[in-house]
């Protein structure tokens, strides 16, 4: 493996690992400095990542059900761009799993899942 | 949609789809041909058809990285040429399939005899116009960026993130019909709305934290 990937790797995980122990120490809800969504701002719809910020400090402290309220295709979202990184890494050793993930199909399903999931939460409330 | 034909025990069959040719029962010493292709080559030479087989190894260089859409149908068992007509050569398939062709699509190549492959009696007839600028072989699929489409569009909350996965998804259809020109251009509509939504969202984030 490559200096760079080395590098590459080990800054990402330094960086999710800040990013965690921000999350986990500030309620985005209460803290003021936390980035706030423009669209909901501007427009009053929710956006598909609404509520991404309060659900990850959820998360972090064991709290599935308050993350899930807070933005229900968070925990998904997680695991499925894990998914494609982990295929991405793995891409020599296990070529299905990343043809399978890089195939036009699975794009268009994941296309379709947001815009799905932005216009129901909009209509229930979600 | 990508057309095949292929040349088994000296029986030519085409224009076929991929789905087409998975469903038939075809073996390992088959030949195909599709349109940006110089030559026949066997089945388990085109990495898209290759999937199909367990036992066949990639070619070189391409690790069957080129997916296709859906799942792989599980492998043909076995080879099934040897048991079939290897003393008896069929007679060369007569007279050109051109009628057969779609409107558009290109013509199909030259008859394989059936006695002896792997080297065609002719080169293909080279069809459109835009399939002469391909390369023979399959080129690896541009960036589609769509991990980072997705990305862009949870962190940045812009509707611009949408239209970034829309143009990823563009990479991977146009790849897969064989568009590599297209697939090209779509990548770097993506990767240019990616970078858009970022950065339209980091500069209207102080506005809508201090106004709002």
């Amino acid at each position: 493996m490559s200096t760079r990937r080395w590098f590459l790797i080990s800054g990402a995980v330094i960086g999710v690992a800040l990013l965690a122990a921000l999350y986990f120490t500030y309620d985005p809800s209460k803290a003021g400095f936390f980035p706030q969504c423009i669209t909901y701002k501007l427009t009053g719809y929710k956006c598909a990542g609404c509520g991404t910020q309060r659900a990850i400090h959820a998360l972090l402290h064991g709290d599935v059900v308050g993350a899930l309220r807070n933005n229900a295709a968070l925990p998904i979202t997680l695991v499925v761009v894990g998914l494609y990184f982990w295929a991405d890494f793995r891409r020599e050793k296990a070529p299905r799993l990343y043809n399978a993930l890089n195939s036009g199909t699975a794009a268009i399903i994941a296309f379709v899942l947001i815009v799905v999931w932005t216009v129901t939460r909009n209509i229930f409330g979600w | 949609m990508k057309q095949y034909w292929i040349n088994q025990n000296g029986e030519q069959s085409g224009p076929l789809t991929i789905d087409q040719l998975r469903a038939m029962n075809v073996s390992t010493k088959a030949y195909v041909w599709h349109s940006g292709l110089d030559d026949w080559v066997k089945i388990a030479e085109v990495p898209e058809l290759a999937q199909m087989f367990s036992g066949t190894e990639p070619v070189e260089g391409e690790k069957a990285e080129d997916a296709v859409a859906g799942t792989p149908l599980p492998p043909v068992k076995g080879t099934k040429a040897e048991d079939a007509v290897a003393g008896t050569p069929l007679p060369p398939v007569e007279g050109t399939k051109a009628e057969d062709a779609v409107d558009g699509t290109p013509l199909p190549p030259p008859e394989l005899p059936a006695n002896m492959p792997p080297v065609p009696p002719a080169a293909p007839v080279m069809p459109a116009a835009v399939d002469t600028t391909q390369p023979a072989t399959r080129p690896e699929c541009p960036p589609h960026n769509l991990v980072w489409a997705i990305i862009s569009t949870i962190l940045c909350c812009l509707p611009a993130g949408v239209v970034a996965i829309f143009y990823s998804v563009k990479v991977m259809t146009k790849y897969n019909e064989g568009d590599y020109a297209a697939a090209e251009h779509y990548s770097e509509v993506s990767a240019w709305w990616c970078i858009g939504t970022i950065i339209l969202g980091i500069i209207l984030q102080p506005f809508v934290m201090l106004l709002f």
